[in-house]
């Protein structure tokens, strides 16, 4: 909901305002993309809208409408947002839509459905005389007139003698959806024939592929300007940058306990791009990519550290970290529907942002396939209405989910036993409020609040360099001629470190049974190598070899987390300085 | 802070022998020397030189990208630069994005903007002052730049004390120029901005009218293909009623001129018999001679008048038969006709829905080319500004030095400044860089010979280093002083702090480079005495 509302924003921005107007409200609004220009001129639109729209909650709209000249003649009619007559209302149109097309079938009957099919058929727009001609016999006309009067579809297109019309692309999922219900009433008329017909479930995936394709066109907008206009300045960045210049920004940002969680979620960001892991001798057969579970009791800081973090939030005056367009943020969605909407994803690379993880186990039956989105395996889910799938899912996690924690050790909230399954196939992080921690996040949320952390160029520098490895290391077309791509190269040494660390936990703990799976140590190799892509502009190898200091990182979490899964059977301290001596 | 120290006197490239420190301390107490006023028949009191000293003319060079901007660190000189302010581009742009949905607002829209970009909404000149833009000056600081840098030195402290702007203030002089050069590149864009999005509509409105003339012809197109089977069907029924109603009408003829040809065939077998009955009359007239030649005659008659009367009912029904034909004729020819003009006419309905397709699609095509060749001339417009205003962005880069540089680098360009009185007046002179030349030559020894004085001869050993800096910058300097109470007391205060008559090294320098110069033949050992008892005992 939230992105979908930053997306309307976004949107409304660009319909409303020109570059020139766009620039006085970024600089007025003090962001840095606007302050690194000259004038309106220099902007890049989508760049522009994306960058306020971030920073700016519906008060905020509401200021730059009254203190800005929007377009008269622009119209937008969203879902939260609408704008008519250069005014602008804080609430949706799709309500209006709705009313509008039951207003066009009452007076029109089924021709006005037809005609607005026919409109989405055609990509959102179609001109009078095609309308002529699709529907044989009918004349358009009066229902299209009628569909505009009541703010269904607008005109696109006025010629001497041709007009053409479109819904307008925020309206499209409002009118898809009731063309559905329409279609819905009549096949269930038509009845029962067609038993277990899947509801909705071409419009998800639909309304996921368009999606898809925005966020597709995010990400080559904020790289178009990135190599427009700040390469020079990345390239130089990326020099001097590694785990831990990162490390020690989000210390200084957060404090000591706090930082580590924001440090997981942008290196599991460097790690989507899910390059190849070699080594001296050949291929591994694993990459970088992994999914992140950060757990804990609810208000330490997991949403922060993860939606926050990678999204930005403006509210918060938080500003994203995250590959631009290559995060799904997932609240309040049902495993259904996310199992469902993941077919869009089939062959892509994403990271599903779920901030309420545990909503996705009410229904009993949703491990197995999250299991198996977990593993990048092939997902097949059946119920007596609908089959979904086969489709192979590659894409990625950030979860969040509470946990009771106790002295020593947590139980999950979640009911169904296999949970610790799917646990076991992301690199988990528990959350304990400890004192110290709750003053870290006192601290810094006061510190936030009273603007004394500055994070716009840090978040920005590093946001535009996660952006542009991405980029390079996905063999993006506006890069690949640039930059080559690296697989990163793990080293002996490496493993050696993590045998001696498996080593010294495993003579921690006691009790003969270990409450843990080897595929911890995986994660942990995954996320050395995800944090060695931040070397990327370090090395002119034709490989990343794993960075030193990611690789103690690595053992770091290796460690405290075996000592979480362990109920805390040895104290991590003593291991780490055994093996850091 | 890094500055840049360049020497007062250098060497010409042919001279061998190094002019040193000593040379230069004793030509310039010469030359100072040669400068001052003796007394004559107008001046009671001479001129004594009371101070001599060696200052540095600042100059900064402040980082510009690639290349570097020269402020004068004394804030004399100044540069101005045209600027030209823009038509209302966004205004501009704003219309084509609303008319972007209407061709009619379009039209309006070009119609409205073409004397927009004719010219820039107006000129005016921004005055930098301290800023250098005099080219041969810049050329001078990018040899210095460029072969001297390696002199650079690290200066803590004890600057020229002639520095009027310092390094934050020679910024924020560079900053009005970088407004300007940001200003001129950001128009730019904008003017490029207005260009894409002009083509833009441009595309816009003519694939939205060619969709238009393809719905166009596409419902023409229909029409004819309905129409197509209807004509000919309507024709090749027209042709067959034509071609019965001529089988009809040929055939009335046929039998009306049978029974006439039928009419005739038996009068002229009636015409042979005659004559074949004349004939024998005839015979048996000569025959019989005289006897029954009465009544043969008669009989004769009576024949030739049949047959006459014969000849004139023939001649009758050949006339009838004639006009049977003719009227035959007329009617097949007018059957030919009215069918000709429906078959025609039909084919008029294709041929015209045709021609009023064309006629249609030409006019849309006029409606779109007519704007087109406006929005043409808006863009060859703007492309005119574009060029002029990179023109500009030429022209501030001719202001640049094509030297880079990292920080701020102080110039310092050495002069002397010798303070001469007489009586209760004072003056100022100034002695810019100079160029040592070589000692010999055949003309230089004889112009030296020839040269009365000792300032002459030694002006024949120092050249100016660079003519136009003597003129644009140091002559400037010398009339600012005279202008300027303020800087005049700070020359004043640097050259008494700074008075190398009173410095042992400088009175040193003076007897040591005095005998070198007496050696070359610069200057005569009673010379050299006289200097020496006047400034080095």
């Amino acid at each position: 909901m939230i992105e979908e509302k930053l997306d309307e924003r976004k949107e409304l921005l660009k319909r409303a305002f020109s570059r020139v107007d766009l620039f006085e409200i970024g600089t007025k609004l003090g962001i840095p993309y606007f302050e690194e220009r000259q004038s309106g001129w220099e902007v890049d639109e989508t760049k522009a809208t994306q960058e306020i729209a971030y920073r700016i909650d519906d008060e905020g709209l509401r200021e730059i409408f009254e203190s800005y000249h929007s377009r008269e003649w622009a119209v937008f009619r969203g879902r939260h947002y609408t704008l008519e007559n250069g005014r602008l209302q804080l609430e949706g149109s799709w309500k209006t839509i709705q009313e509008g097309i039951r207003k066009a079938v009452k007076r029109h009957g089924r021709k006005s459905i037809e005609v607005l099919q026919k409109i989405l058929e055609a990509g959102g727009s179609r001109s009078l005389e095609t309308l002529r001609l699709d529907l044989k016999g009918i004349d358009p006309l009066p229902i299209l007139t009628d569909l505009e009067k009541h703010g269904v579809i607008a005109t696109s297109y006025k010629g001497s003698k041709y007009w053409e019309w479109q819904i307008l692309e925020e309206s499209i999922p409002i009118v898809q959806l009731e063309l559905d219900l329409k279609k819905r009433v009549k096949s269930r008329r038509m009845m029962l024939t067609a038993k277990g017909i899947a509801r909705g479930k071409v419009n998800y995936i639909l309304e996921e592929k368009e999606r898809i394709k925005k966020k597709d066109r995010e990400l080559d907008a904020y790289l178009r300007d990135l190599l427009a206009h700040r390469l020079e300045r990345v390239v130089r960045f990326g020099k001097t940058f590694n785990i831990a210049s990162l490390s020690s920004y989000l210390r200084d940002l957060f404090g000591p306990l706090l930082y580590f969680d924001s440090l997981l979620s942008i290196t599991q960001q460097y790690g989507l791009a899910d390059v190849e892991i070699i080594h001296e001798r050949g291929k591994t057969g694993k990459s970088t990519g992994w999914s992140l579970a950060l757990f804990g009791e609810p208000g330490t800081g997991k949403s922060f550290s993860t939606r926050d973090m990678i999204l930005g939030r403006p509210k918060a005056k938080m500003p994203a970290h995250g590959v631009p367009g290559r995060n799904r943020y997932c609240g309040g969605m049902t495993a259904a529907r996310f199992i469902r909407i993941g077919q869009a994803y089939a062959g892509r690379t994403f990271n599903f942002i779920v901030p309420e993880f545990n909503d996705f186990f009410k229904y009993r039956g949703m491990v197995e396939p999250l299991k198996l989105a977990m593993e990048q395996g092939e997902i097949k889910y059946e119920t007596h209405r609908e089959v979904i799938g086969p489709y192979r899912f590659e894409s990625f996690f950030s979860v969040n989910y509470n946990v009771s924690v106790y002295g020593r050790g947590y139980s999950v909230t979640v009911q169904d036993p296999n949970f610790s399954a799917i646990e076991d196939r992301m690199l988990c992080r528990l959350h304990r409020l400890t004192k110290e921690r709750f003053i870290e996040i006192a601290q810094s949320q006061m510190r936030l609040t009273f603007g004394e952390i500055d994070i716009g160029k840090g978040a920005q520098n590093i946001r535009d360099h996660v952006a542009l490895i991405y980029a390079i290391e996905t063999r993006h077309p506006l890069v690949k001629d640039r930059f080559p791509h690296k697989p990163v190269m793990i080293t002996p040494k490496a493993y050696e470190l993590i045998k001696r660390a498996r080593e010294a936990i495993l003579s921690g703990i006691s009790e003969k049974v270990v409450r843990f799976s080897a595929r911890l140590e995986d994660r942990a190799i995954r996320f050395a190598c995800a944090a060695s892509l931040m070397d990327y502009f370090n090395s002119d190898l034709e490989y990343i070899p794993v960075n030193e200091e990611a690789l103690k990182y690595a053992v770091q979490f290796y460690v405290e987390e075996a000592s979480v899964r362990s109920r805390e059977a040895f104290e991590p301290e003593d291991v780490l300085k055994k093996l850091f001596q | 802070m890094r500055v840049l120290t360049v020497s007062w006197a250098v060497n010409e490239r042919q001279r061998l022998k190094p002019f040193t420190e000593a040379m230069e301390a004793a030509s310039i107490l010469c030359l100072a020397d040669s400068e001052r006023r003796r007394p004559s028949i107008m001046r009671s009191r001479g001129e004594e030189i009371t101070h001599l000293s060696k200052l540095h003319y600042p100059f900064w060079a402040v980082p510009h990208g690639e290349r570097c901007l020269i402020i004068d660190g004394l804030n004399i000189s100044s540069d101005t630069i045209s600027v030209w302010s823009l038509p209302d581009v966004k205004s501009f742009t704003e219309d084509l994005k609303q008319a972007s949905r209407d061709f009619d607002i379009y039209r309006k829209v070009i119609s409205r903007h073409t004397e927009t970009f004719k010219d820039f909404k107006s000129a005016s000149e921004v005055h930098i002052q301290a800023l250098i833009g005099d080219k041969e000056i810049l050329e001078v600081i990018l040899e210095l730049l460029s072969q001297e840098m390696h002199s650079e030195e690290l200066l803590m402290e004890g600057l020229s004390p002639l520095l009027r702007l310092d390094k934050r203030d020679a910024v924020e002089r560079s900053e009005a120029f970088l407004d300007v050069w940001k200003s001129n590149l950001s128009d730019i864009e904008a003017l490029r901005y207005a260009i894409n999005v002009l083509n833009e509509e441009m595309e816009r409105h003519r694939e939205k009218t060619m969709t238009e003339i393809e719905e166009l012809q596409k419902r023409y197109e229909m029409k004819i293909l309905e129409l197509r089977p209807l004509v000919k069907k309507k024709i090749d029924r027209l042709m067959k009623e034509r071609k019965s109603k001529i089988k009809k009408a040929l055939k009335d003829q046929e039998k009306r001129l049978g029974a006439a040809l039928k009419d005739q065939d038996k009068l002229e077998r009636e015409m042979m018999r005659l004559e074949k009955r004349i004939e024998n009359y005839l015979a048996r007239k000569r025959t019989r001679g005289r006897r029954d030649a009465s009544q043969l005659d008669v009989k004769i008659e009576i024949c030739q008048n049949r047959m006459k009367e014969t000849a004139r009912r023939i001649e009758v029904i050949s006339r009838i038969a004639e006009t049977i034909r003719m009227e035959g004729d007329e009617t097949v020819k007018t059957i030919e006709d009215d069918y000709e003009k429906m078959i025609e006419k039909e084919r008029e309905k294709v041929e015209h829905l045709e021609a009023s397709m064309e006629a249609e699609t030409s006019e849309l095509r006029k409606e779109i080319e007519d704007p087109e060749a406006e929005a043409s001339s808006i863009i060859s417009q703007i492309e005119h500004l574009l060029k002029r205003k990179e023109m500009v962005i030429d022209e501030l880069k001719g202001t640049t030095v094509p030297a880079k540089v990292e920080e701020a680098i102080l110039i310092r360009i050495p002069f002397y400044v010798a303070r001469y009185k007489a009586g209760e007046r004072e003056r100022l002179k100034v002695f810019p860089p100079v160029v040592a030349v070589r000692r010999g030559g055949f003309v230089l020894k004889l112009k030296r010979a020839i040269k009365p004085t000792l300032g002459s001869r030694i002006r024949l050993l120092l050249h100016p280093r660079w003519d136009f800096l003597e003129q644009r910058v140091f002559a400037k300097f010398e009339e600012k002083l005279h202008e300027d109470a303020s800087l005049m007391e700070e020359v004043n205060r640097a050259v008494e702090l700074n008075n190398l008559l009173e410095a042992s090294h400088f009175k040193d320098g003076v007897v040591a480079g005095t005998s070198e110069l007496m050696k070359d033949g610069w200057i005569t050992g009673s010379e050299r005495k006289q200097m020496l008892d006047e400034y080095a005992s």
